[in-house]
């Protein structure tokens, strides 16, 4: 019983940071409706910066996270500005695969800064554990499901208190008369793209000092992430949250109780079970999957 | 028509006389590279060219062909040409299977549950060691020779494995061309114009992109197949995203929903790579570079590009 909770525990963890994932590509999509094949390699570039500023240049771990998903932000802003833009009134198909173009091109643009060779960044917490009832909580871990919470929190603030995050539910909902009414629609959505890339940094961040970091990460979490958005339904917030902990938790129950080699199969088999059963996604609206 | 007709028998007797010109090793290695690519560009072609419908995962079919291939040559001794319909048979049944399960959606839905179906298979393939010995990858899958009236050739030459695949690829290309100007083809490219107009009509979409999805997948399978026999090796990574998109870049590279476009399109995604050699360690950074290059101008292929270019210069002077 304490194995399993424990599982439980650390599927949560995980699953907070693929929350976060999940939120931003979710967010894209929804709002944009661009399906965002370089979503993991801003995930890539989080770890990448984290590493750089942190295990490289030796600036507080804090700060250097900051910095880091800053760094992303940037990216994102100039891709979405200098690309995207000009491909705004182009075929989903066509957006879909520059996005494959550019995140080939961030891919081996960093394999030629950081080369192959992954790297590891050093923990900044105290290896011990704290125990708790026989379960063991790791300090790095407590930190990534604190930061993974307040940040889904501070989105789902800007989404439901700010002016700014009113304009984007607006947009969401219908684009057009969103813009009628006076909404700057080229501003929200540069804003969800950098916020979205933002989100994907910083889970980089989060999961960066727990697994090691080399330029092929953001595949799996790009698949990760389009599994997360999926179950949860296309443009759901607390879908894609819900989905984004589920995973986490089945892939850690997965990979515990049957095997860790199918660890990373999980999550594509519960993406083709959703497809077949219930394409919306759990919390998805019905009748939207064209 | 016509000159149609001439460039077509220019271009069959060009390939038919390019080993005689150029024996060296090498670039008979890239023709026969753009063979196998030319002919997964056509099993592509038919569902996004002619249906309309994007599927990132094609290497899904193209590695169960290239397993299913292997493993009936190394288990139980099938020389390749059975293996070829071993994997045109598996290939196409599990594109059936696909396209079941998959047309209940469209759009990103649909491609997204294609890379989906090709991640797991490479997860399999990764992991059911006792079938496919995991990372390890299948070795010593051995090229068959073909005796055609006491006369015995051996495909293990690249020559005379480039004459079969010459001979795959246009038998490919004419029945891509009889099945598109066929009642079929004409579904086919309603579906792609509108769905909705297309069912009213009296057109079984489901149906239909389940046929075409089964063909695409078996020419797929036999890409895979012969892949399989010419590099004598295969391992996990057939199944990599980056062969299904590299695929689908050649078909819109090349044009798509042309007949030619596809062999076009693999002839220079073949040779592209190749060139940027040039760059050193930044080839695939400027590589990727090309793919958004050509992705935003030129959606509906080179030819039509540099046609287009040429109708623009015209009205210029």
């Amino acid at each position: 019983m304490t194995v399993f909770l424990q599982y439980i525990i650390n599927g949560l963890i995980i699953g907070g940071a693929y929350a976060l994932i999940g939120i931003g590509l979710t967010l894209v999509l929804g709002i944009m409706n661009v399906v965002n094949f370089a979503h993991g390699e801003m995930y890539m570039l989080g770890a990448y910066f984290l590493f750089t500023f942190f295990t490289r240049m030796g600036i507080n771990f804090y700060l250097a996270m900051l910095l880091a998903i800053t760094a992303v932000m940037l990216v994102g802003f100039v891709y979405e500005r200098s690309i995207l833009k000009p491909l705004r009134r182009r075929s989903i198909e066509t957006v879909m695969l520059s996005m494959i173009g550019f995140s080939l091109l961030i891919q081996n643009v960093a394999m030629l800064i950081w080369t192959p060779v992954p790297e590891a960044i050093k923990s900044p917490f105290p290896l011990t554990a704290y125990t708790l009832a026989g379960l063991y909580f790791l300090p790095q871990r407590i930190m990534v499901i604190c930061v993974a919470f307040l940040l889904v929190i501070l989105t789902h603030l800007l989404l439901k208190k700010t002016k700014t995050g009113k304009a984007m539910r607006a947009t969401f909902q219908d684009l057009e008369a969103a813009s009628l009414m006076g909404i700057r629609i080229d501003r929200i959505y540069s804003f969800t793209f950098v916020l979205g890339a933002g989100l994907a940094a910083a889970a980089g961040t989060l999961l960066g000092p727990i697994f090691t970091v080399h330029p092929y990460i953001g595949n799996l979490a790009n698949a990760k992430a389009f599994v997360i958005v999926i179950i949860g339904g296309m443009g759901s917030f607390p879908g894609a949250i819900t989905a984004g902990l589920l995973l986490g938790v089945f892939e850690s129950l997965g990979a515990g109780y049957i095997s860790s080699a199918f660890q990373d199969a999980i999550g594509f088999v519960l993406l083709i079970l959703i497809l077949v059963y219930r394409p919306t996604g759990l919390l998805g609206k019905v009748g939207q999957t064209r | 028509m016509k000159q149609n007709r001439i460039l077509i028998l220019l271009c069959l007797l060009g390939s038919l006389v390019y080993p005689l010109v150029l024996k060296d090793p090498y670039f008979m290695h890239m023709a026969i590279l753009i063979g196998i690519y030319s002919l997964l560009a056509i099993s592509i072609n038919l569902l996004l060219g002619y249906t309309g419908q994007l599927s990132l995962g094609h290497a899904a079919f193209f590695g169960v062909g290239a397993y299913a291939s292997a493993l009936v040559y190394l288990n139980l001794k099938v020389p390749m040409w059975g293996g070829m319909v071993a994997a045109m048979a598996f290939s196409g049944a599990l594109g059936w299977i696909v396209a079941k399960l998959a047309f209940k959606l469209r759009g990103a839905y649909f491609v997204i549950m294609t890379i989906g179906i090709a991640e797991v298979l490479k997860l399999v393939a990764l992991n059911w060691i006792d079938l496919t010995k995991g990372p390890m990858g299948l070795t010593d899958i051995a090229v068959p020779s073909l005796s055609l009236g006491g006369l015995t050739i051996d495909l293990g030459e690249k020559t005379a494995y480039y004459y079969l695949l010459l001979f795959m690829v246009f038998l490919c290309v004419y029945l891509q061309y009889r099945l598109v100007h066929s009642s079929f083809g004409r579904a086919f490219i309603s579906i792609r114009e509108n769905e909705d107009l297309a069912a009213s009509v009296g057109i079984n979409c489901y149906k239909y992109l389940i046929i075409v999805v089964v063909i695409s997948a078996a020419i797929a399978g036999m890409a895979g197949s012969l892949y399989a026999h010419y590099v004598s090796f295969i391992d996990p990574g057939v199944f990599a995203f980056f062969i299904s998109v590299n695929v689908v870049m050649t078909v819109i590279g090349g044009g798509q929903g042309t007949l030619a476009g596809p062999i076009i399109g693999a002839i220079l995604f073949t040779l592209i790579p190749e060139w940027l050699r040039v760059f050193g360690d930044a080839r695939m950074a400027v590589y990727a570079v090309v793919v958004i290059v050509i992705v935003i101008f030129m959606p509906r292929g080179i030819l039509h590009y540099l046609a287009q270019l040429a109708a623009l210069r015209k009205r210029v002077s």
